[in-house]
């Protein structure tokens, strides 16, 4: 019943402001400057009944998983070696710190300059995820609890066990925080490198011609389409992390029992 | 096995915490060893397990290979269960080694607690995982720190037999507060 009123509740507030930005766009009265929903709606429904519609999709939406779970991989090898070898840690500081410092759009004409317009999104995602992924596994490890260390050094529990059931639990809640910042900003990243690059078949390339051609309306449809590929991608991601939660298999049960003794 | 432990010294920030400690413990026997809050008990524990180093003095016969110990925090894998925190220390050799755990903990817990998180349980309940990990484990030696902290009476005088039925053969270091638990372990008592 609470659920019911509080969904009614978000859809009346979606729906007032869908209003009023109607009102707004009938009050400009200029397609060009300010579209409504409608047209967005019908610029959409347009572009989902072609199949280059969809090729474009796959396309940005390839490049830029690729970017953000290679990134993704590479972010937690490098994390858990430099907590290993701090030696490690210390040579990729000061290129984690020049990463993190250049700014997306340099990279973009260096990356067009080293691999070309087909892998920008690729190379930005990487660029962008890794030192996000780096940061947060490096502190996810360190978080570790000291004392349950010591239990496995004395109990001489094996590395593939401290891992399993030490390290994991402790990295798992920062690899989540982290993904749900990086998985958003490679996909604002990648975008715009494709935008910057105009791959053939990439959404950038899409939002490109809706301002060559002052098309706003394809461009909000556009911009609809990936504001929900990226939170589907977000929550698709999140749930598989999830999974390696060592809570998970717990969850469906009801939890918080506390027995006496 | 024989531990003999000569003129062990331990002090922190000038205070000296264990000042000229000299034990001989042999296997086979349950050791209680009794004082008050701040005597050196855990300090001594920890120099034994490795965790600490004495400032002066020996230890000789102690395999650190063959030690456990239950630790004065319960250090459980809260998020896992207690068969999980039971396996996860066991060696992989060890036949059959979840039946025994599952086994082992039934004993001393109820069956609907064994599947689940350890975050659940009570605080007497993870004492008797800390314990029942401690003693499945292949030992000569078992430190165990205050282990019936949180146990009512019917659950400690279960523990106990438990513990003695384990040990058996083994030496036991045990700390406690309790004249009665030294009775109950037919320990020996030592005074810090």
């Amino acid at each position: 019943m609470k659920a019911g009123i509080l969904r009614f509740k978000k859809s009346g507030i979606i729906l007032f402001w869908l209003f009023v930005w109607q009102a707004a766009s009938m009050a400009v009265h200029n397609n060009i400057i300010l579209v409504g929903p409608l047209d967005v709606l019908y610029a959409l429904i347009g572009q989902v009944r072609l199949a280059d519609f969809w090729l474009t999709i796959g396309f940005s939406f390839g490049k830029i998983s690729l970017g953000f779970l290679s990134a993704f991989v590479a972010g937690i090898f490098a994390g858990g070696a430099a907590c290993r070898y701090p030696l490690i840690g210390d040579f990729l500081s000061p290129l984690m710190a020049l990463i993190k410092s250049i700014p997306v759009a340099s990279f973009v004409i260096l990356a067009l300059i080293w691999a070309g317009s087909e892998n920008l999104s690729v190379m930005i995602g990487f660029l962008v995820v890794f030192p996000i992924i780096y940061i947060q596994t490096m502190a996810g490890i360190k978080s570790t609890d000291p004392h349950l260390l010591e239990m496995a050094d004395i109990f001489k529990m094996s590395e593939a066990k401290r891992f399993f059931y030490l390290y994991r639990p402790a990295l798992l809640p920062y690899l989540a925080s982290g993904c749900r910042v990086a998985l958003g900003m490679s996909w604002k990243s990648g975008i715009a490198a494709e935008v910057i690059g105009v791959p053939l078949h990439s959404i950038g390339e899409q939002l490109y011609l809706s301002k060559i051609y002052l098309n706003t309306a394809d461009l909000f449809a556009w911009t609809l389409v990936i504001i929900v590929l990226s939170a589907l991608f977000e929550s698709l991601f999140l749930w598989l992390l999830s999974l390696a939660s060592p809570g998970f298999r717990y969850k469906k049960k009801k939890r918080g029992t506390i027995w006496n003794s | 096995m024989e531990l003999v432990i000569s003129q062990l010294s331990k002090s922190f920030d000038g205070r000296f915490v264990l000042d000229d400690v000299n034990l001989h413990l042999v296997s086979g026997n349950i050791y209680c060893l009794m004082g008050p809050s701040g005597s050196g008990k855990t300090t001594l524990f920890h120099i034994l397990l490795g965790l600490v180093y004495a400032d002066s003095g020996e230890i000789n016969g102690l395999d650190k290979e063959r030690i456990s110990a239950v630790f004065q925090e319960n250090r459980l894998c809260e998020a896992f269960t207690p068969v999980d925190n039971v396996t996860m220390v066991m060696p992989k050799s060890l036949e059959n080694h979840k039946s025994k755990a599952r086994e082992a903990l039934k004993r001393l817990l109820p069956d609907e607690s064994l599947d689940r998180p350890v975050s659940t349980l009570s605080g007497g309940m993870k004492r008797r995982v800390a314990i029942i990990r401690a003693l499945l484990v292949p030992f000569d030696m078992v430190i165990m720190d205050e282990p019936f902290t949180g146990l009512d009476e019917g659950t400690k005088q279960q523990t106990i037999s438990y513990i003695k039925e384990q040990s058996a053969g083994k030496l036991v270091l045990i700390s406690t507060h309790q004249e009665e638990d030294v009775q109950l372990l037919n320990g020996i008592k030592i005074h810090l």
